[in-house]
């Protein structure tokens, strides 16, 4: 195996322009993206999606086929930004135990809480015109945010995120 | 589908090429672990999948590998029409569909995203979608794809219910013997 594989999306540096001129909209993701100053990176690739490494690099994930920056980048960018706010407080990940249950939960758990901090940002985006709840809800994240909206905790919250990737119970019940 | 692990030599040369220097954090072996399943549409080929494990789910980056070749699948058709080139495709009446749903899977159009509604009752991630897909789901199964070879002898026609961007809609897609994949709404609105 020899071919070396591009992973940089054709139209890096649009989508990434584009997103944060939407994500600015929102006065808390303004801040945090101020404070933090990172470096953001636009990979291709199926299915979108946001990873973060050490104290400032963000890797957006987007379609080959999609030229610009969208909504979906922006909230992304926000889920981003409040990782590695969060990630700066926790120690690092140990290889050895990286597969644990334990670890799974912990992740679980951490992600819950990063969409519980990114819906105010989103409220903001959709109060300056971005429909940023129904793009919530277009990325299932949709029951999730009415709980929240509607006071649940982290405990529930979690119960929730879980169940949107559990399709078996849901045969079961059915 | 059987998904097996390969070695920690095995993944150690995988990521010989699939690693990326520039890229810090993505592909570090001892976070992360490669799969590897065949389908049966393909022959002498198989998905692999690098989990980088350092968030759950896992960030994730699938290829094709066929031999010594590999492609990465970014969401365009690109990978599919190299691989396919290949000649590794085995297109058949009951092989195609499964070839047109994995092929929707991974080649995103977003926002105008489109895919085969196989089983409505598994299909994973239900809340992305419009509330009439709740609705609209229970009017279909899996005996409503149809597929027929094309008039012309040259590739497949299946009519079917699709999702496009969230919505249910009845769809023709036609699947060339190289694997091209074009869909559209039976009866557009």
């Amino acid at each position: 195996m020899s071919n070396k594989i591009n992973y940089l999306h054709p139209h890096e540096e649009a989508i990434k322009t584009q997103a944060l001129e939407i994500l600015m909209h929102s006065p808390r993701a303004k801040a945090l993206y101020e404070e933090i100053a990172p470096s953001v990176k636009i990979l291709k690739g199926p299915l979108p999606q946001a990873f973060v490494h050490a104290s400032k690099t963000i890797y957006l994930r987007v379609p080959a086929l999609q030229t610009k920056g969208r909504l979906e980048q922006a909230i992304d960018l926000a889920g981003a930004l409040i990782e590695l706010k969060i990630n700066a407080t926790l120690p690092p990940l140990d290889p050895a135990t990286i597969e644990s249950d334990e670890i799974l939960v912990q992740q679980h758990y951490k992600n819950v809480s990063i969409y519980m901090k990114a819906f105010p940002i989103a409220e903001e985006l959709d109060e300056a015109s971005h429909k940023a709840l129904k793009e919530i809800r277009l990325m299932g994240l949709g029951k999730l945010y009415q709980a929240w909206k509607t006071g649940a905790g982290l405990e529930e919250c979690a119960n929730i995120y879980w169940s949107i990737f559990d399709t078996e119970n849901e045969n079961k019940e059915g | 589908m059987a998904w097996q692990r390969l070695s920690d030599d095995e993944k150690n040369d995988l990521l010989q090429v699939i690693g990326d220097d520039t890229l810090p954090g993505l592909f570090d072996s001892e976070y992360g672990i490669a799969q590897h399943t065949p389908y049966h549409f393909y022959e002498d080929c198989s998905l692999i999948v690098w989990e980088n494990l350092k968030i759950a789910p896992p960030f994730t980056f699938d290829y094709l590998r066929s031999g010594q070749y590999i492609v990465y699948l970014d969401g365009s058709a690109e990978p599919f029409e190299k691989l396919n080139s290949l000649g590794c495709l085995n297109l058949t009446s009951e092989t195609v569909v499964d070839y047109l749903e994995f092929f929707c899977h991974y080649v995103n159009q977003r926002p105008q995203n489109i895919l085969l509604l196989r089983n409505p009752d598994t299909m994973p991630f239900q809340d992305t979608v419009f509330i009439d897909f709740h609705f609209d789901k229970n009017n279909y199964t899996e005996k409503d794809i149809k597929v027929a070879r094309n008039a012309d002898d040259s590739g497949y026609i299946i009519t079917a219910p699709y999702v496009f961007a969230g919505k249910i809609d009845r769809g023709i897609a036609t699947i060339s013997d190289s694997g091209a994949v074009h869909i559209e709404r039976e009866s557009p609105r």
